[in-house]
């Protein structure tokens, strides 16, 4: 396989599809990217598509923040202003963060661990086509209204969507349908990545590396699957009772039926604290990866990051409540979540002051990959000490839903989880396109961003605490408010200014960017032992390890005292594996054949949707296409040389 | 060795200069945090006007200073070392330092101790003082939430012209209902809601607390003194959640029994016409 140029003569259709599979094998033409099976392929369009969603939330941010520019402004209607609200913040948490995690986990985990693939490639293309229909799903909604003139159909009840007002009668419409099901389908393909994810690392690591010589990512990302693959079945039940209220009048969550809409509140937020997790353990796993080759020292306390990473992991289930102290649960379950929230500030705490040692004593490099991944220790720090001081509960009854909390949520996520992944975007980027991405330009974009992020977010703490409440559309003059809310929206243009100097880097460099060889940064583990870009095979020998970070223990040795010189043998720069590719050139891999099946089972589940909200003959259709995908998938051989 | 003071070149890199200056900002910035509690804007959340909000504000700077120290320390911290270890011509590779189990356990520790003793522990009286059910005496009222006005009924009122408990009357988005309460007296009140869950939100006097239907949330609260204090919904109830809007009057037990007399027998039911009366079509907009 994946060897000749594909020579068939085409005569049936059999043939044809047989030709186009053969296309898709050879990596080119349209094919290659409707069967894709090769996880780096996967990864780049997870990538790609995430950040397309990101650029849409980030101008649905910029309308909020334009209309809340000054008091009484006209900008949104306050129906449109509810409504891009709620697609922006979903748009970012189910569209832009998770899947751009996701990205990182396809293109990086088979490299760090010496792996030709993931597990179940197949499934893993399912999981991004079924990501895809998830994204494009949510948002058709908005044209379930006259867009045209205004109207826009997209839900409008908060990302969190409480109940009662995602019921029926006060969301009337199909919004919340779209919402409902659009995030139920996400919620299947961060399942299937999940597991994939687990199987993968657990089983698929080169020989030597054992759990405890993984890189700090890795570790992330398998963490991070277990909590997906816990926290997704919670919102997929809260989902369907949701679902099941609004399109069959069922009483989950009606009070005048003895429905309780608390009890949504409760499932939501039993995801939704692991879920805060499931954004942030990646991008700590990146600049876990990045600081320690930027300061050319190994991760300081390596097994307390990846037990404080575990330990996250576990109390994330234990803290929901503090997004509820003000519903009237009680002294007591507010003191217990209380402490608990407290607690958690510690594993994290941890992990911030491992980060700085791993800098100390080191020799830091300060290009772009290193800056953003500083910037992230930086302002993660700021979002965890305000997380800290609304754990503690009476003080955050005052604080419950006032930019306060935005400002918050957006220094972890954005300061936290989006400066990780530009990070990350920064460091490994080169390693799949073989270009570099322009120093220069990336500087740029990390200062505009570091200082629109503070000018948009910072003031957000002082408006939230003289009182402004979220999630509303205009205001009056007379509160305070008005100097803080112009500076938040001068920020955020900032901020699209830094994103468009990034998307110029990219393209800039795309053409001209200087090559990236094997090894650009003085890397520490595998993926840097390969090409830039790998072959789709990833590792023409699969490595043997024998020990952390084994790139790094290739190209130093220690003297007497402990410190690192370099391997003489030109192997501190040159490739061990240079020498490989002039004969090998992979022939003799054996890698999947491409599969278009998961295409079509992922095509299922949007017209089943879809069906559910119009008519239900739709949602037989939809069946039957994702039998039809199921069937072919399972039925077809795992690589083509095996047929007949 | 280069990590002597000696070998401290301070400012070379630009960025570096450019990064304090940032962190001058954001300390400027969190002075004025400090400072926010002396502004007086109407729901402002640390300008405490009553008993609840004051132990709120003072629990907050408990866990706000430390937080502020540590921030300081832990930026400080990342500007130094960038400034110190800077990658400079002909650098050595650092030694591969792999970690310090016991530095490791003692910054694990240490944390965990003080956040439970400086934080934890102060917050559980409040918490239970807080959470207290309303004293015998203290005076009721009812709260519905409802899109897009809050209503106000007074038990203790009787309405002369229907003999039912006096309620408050209706208004459009973005005026508000105005809730009439004596001053330095505790008051009990009773969250529900006919539809979504709303949040009512007076910062000055008591923070927030949840109206949810089905539910009836008690919680009690006191203003320090006569005066009026804003506040709105703080949850997202739909299009016009922005516009339900709550203003507390407080008043002198004297005065507030003679608003009582006049409102029960439907003479005059808002002072000075701040808000036009029971303006009918109430045009919320769903
Ligand atoms: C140091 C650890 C953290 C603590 C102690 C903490 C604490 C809290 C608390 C108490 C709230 C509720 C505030 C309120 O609604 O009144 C909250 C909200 C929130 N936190 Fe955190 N947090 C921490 C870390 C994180 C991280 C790492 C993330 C995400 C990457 C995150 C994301 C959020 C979000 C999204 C909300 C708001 C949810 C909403 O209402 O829409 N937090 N956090
Ligand atoms: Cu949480
Ligand atoms: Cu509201």
């Amino acid at each position: 396989m994946a060897t000749e140029w594909p020579q068939t003569r085409r005569t049936g259709l059999a043939d044809a599809l047989r030709g186009a599979r053969e296309m898709a094998d050879q990596h080119y033409g349209i094919w290659s990217w409707i069967a894709p099976v090769d996880h780096k392929r996967i990864g780049v369009m997870y990538g790609v598509t995430a950040f397309i969603f990101f650029l849409a939330g980030g101008i649905e941010a910029l309308l909020l923040r334009t209309q809340l520019i000054v008091p009484n402004a006209g900008v949104l209607n306050h129906d449109q202003y509810n409504r891009i609200l709620t697609m922006h913040g979903t748009t970012m948490v189910f569209l832009v963060i998770m899947p751009l995690s996701a990205a990182f986990f396809n293109l990086m985990t088979p490299l760090m661990i010496g792996a030709r693939d993931v597990a179940f490639p197949r499934l893993n293309a399912f999981s991004y086509w079924v990501f895809l229909a998830g994204g494009i799903f949510l948002n058709a909604s908005f044209f379930t209204k006259d867009i045209f003139s205004g109207e826009l159909g997209a839900p409008d009840c908060g990302w969190t969507c409480y109940s009662t007002l995602s019921s029926k009668a006060f969301s009337p419409g199909h919004g919340v349908d779209f919402w409902a099901l659009g995030v139920q389908i996400l919620g299947i393909a961060s399942l299937a990545s999940g597991f994939n994810f687990i199987v993968t690392i657990l089983n698929m690591r080169a020989p030597g590396m054992t759990l405890f010589r993984m890189p700090l990512f890795v570790w992330m990302t398998l963490v991070t699957s277990f909590l997906i693959i816990f926290a997704m079945p919670v919102i997929a039940v809260a989902l369907f009772e949701l679902i099941f209220d609004r399109l069959f009048n069922a009483n989950f969550f009606n009070p005048d039926k003895g429905g309780n809409p608390l009890l949504w509140q409760h499932m939501f937020w039993l995801f939704g604290h692991p879920e805060v997790y499931i954004l942030i353990l990646p991008a700590m796993g990146i600049v876990s990866e990045i600081l320690p080759t930027f300061s050319r020292k190994p991760l300081f306390g390596y097994p307390f990051v990846v037990f404080s990473g575990i330990a996250i992991g576990f109390m994330s289930w234990g803290v929901w409540v503090h997004h509820m102290y003000t519903t009237g649960l009680g002294t007591v379950a507010n003191s217990a979540f209380g402490i608990s929230t407290i607690l958690i500030g510690v594993p994290t705490g941890v992990k911030v002051l491992n980060w700085m040692a791993t800098m100390w004593g080191g020799s830091l490099s300060l290009k772009a990959p290193m800056m953003f991944a500083v910037g992230f220790v930086a302002m993660f720090t700021i979002g965890g000490l305000s997380g800290v001081t609304h754990s503690v509960v009476p003080s955050d009854y005052q604080q419950q839903d006032t930019y306060y909390v935005v400002a918050h949520f957006h220094y972890v996520l954005f300061g936290g989880a989006i400066f990780a992944l530009f990070a990350g975007f920064y460091y490994w980027l080169p390693k799949f396109t073989g270009k570099l991405l322009d120093d220069r330009l990336g500087q740029i974009h990390f200062w505009l961003m570091l200082i629109g992020f503070n000018l948009t977010f910072f003031p957000m703490h002082i408006s939230g605490l003289l009182g402004m409440p979220r999630r509303i559309s205009t205001y009056s003059e007379g509160q305070g408010w008005d100097i803080w809310n112009m500076l938040s929206t001068i920020g955020a243009f900032t901020i699209a200014t830094s994103i468009l100097i990034f998307m110029i880097n990219v393209i800039y460099s795309l053409r001209r960017g200087e090559a990236a060889g094997y090894d650009p940064w003085d890397g520490r583990t595998l993926e840097w032992t390969i090409p830039s870009p790998p072959p789709h095979y990833n590792f023409e020998k699969i490595p043997v390890v024998h020990a952390r970070d084994p790139f790094w223990h290739e190209k130093y040795t220690e003297d007497e005292q402990g410190r690192p010189i370099p391997v003489v043998a030109g192997a501190a720069n040159g490739h061990p594996d240079e020498a490989h590719e002039e004969h090998g050139g992979g022939h003799g891999i054996h890698m999947p054949s491409p599969s278009y099946f998961p295409l079509i089972a992922a095509l299922g589940f949007p017209i089943m949707a879809t069906g559910l909200i119009y008519d239900y003959a739709l949602v037989a259709v939809g069946a039957a296409v994702l039998f039809v995908g199921i069937y072919g998938w399972a039925l077809e051989p795992a690589t083509e040389g095996e047929e007949a | 060795m280069r990590m002597t003071v000696s070998n401290l070149r301070l400012p070379r890199p630009r960025s570096a200069h450019l990064l304090a200056g940032i962190f001058l900002l954001i300390l400027i910035a969190l002075v004025a945090t400090g400072c926010i509690g002396g502004t007086d804007t109407p729901q402002n959340t640390l300008a405490p006007e009553g008993e609840v909000a004051r132990h709120q504000r003072n629990l907050f700077m408990l866990a706000m200073w430390p937080a502020l120290v540590v921030m300081i320390l832990v930026e400080g911290a990342i500007i130094v070392t960038l400034l110190r270890f800077r990658r400079r011509k002909n650098d050595a590779v650092p030694k591969q330092t792999h970690g310090n189990t016991p530095l490791e356990i003692g910054w694990t520790i240490v944390p965990t101790l003080i956040i439970i003793g400086f934080v934890g522990v102060p917050m559980l009286p409040v918490l239970f003082d807080l959470g207290r059910d309303p004293k015998a005496d203290a005076y009721p009222i009812e709260v519905t939430g409802q899109r897009f006005q809050w209503s106000f009924k007074y038990p203790n009122i009787k309405d002369a012209r229907t003999g039912e408990p006096l309620e408050s009357p209706p208004v459009t988005p973005g005026r508000a209902a105005e809730l009439h309460i004596p001053a330095g007296k505790e008051i009990a009140l009773t969250l529900t809601s006919i539809d979504v869950n709303h949040s009512f939100g007076v910062p000055r006097l008591a923070g927030t607390q949840d109206a949810i239907a089905g539910e009836h949330h008690r919680f009690w609260m006191k203003a320090d003194h006569p005066g009026s204090f804003s506040g709105q919904c703080r949850e997202l109830c739909g299009v016009d959640h922005w516009g339900m809007l709550i203003t507390v009057i407080a008043q002198s037990q004297e005065d507030f029994d003679a608003w009582a007399k006049e409102a029960a027998a439907g003479v005059k039911q808002t002072p000075e016409g701040r808000v036009p009366s029971a303006v009918a079509a109430t045009g919320s907009g769903d």
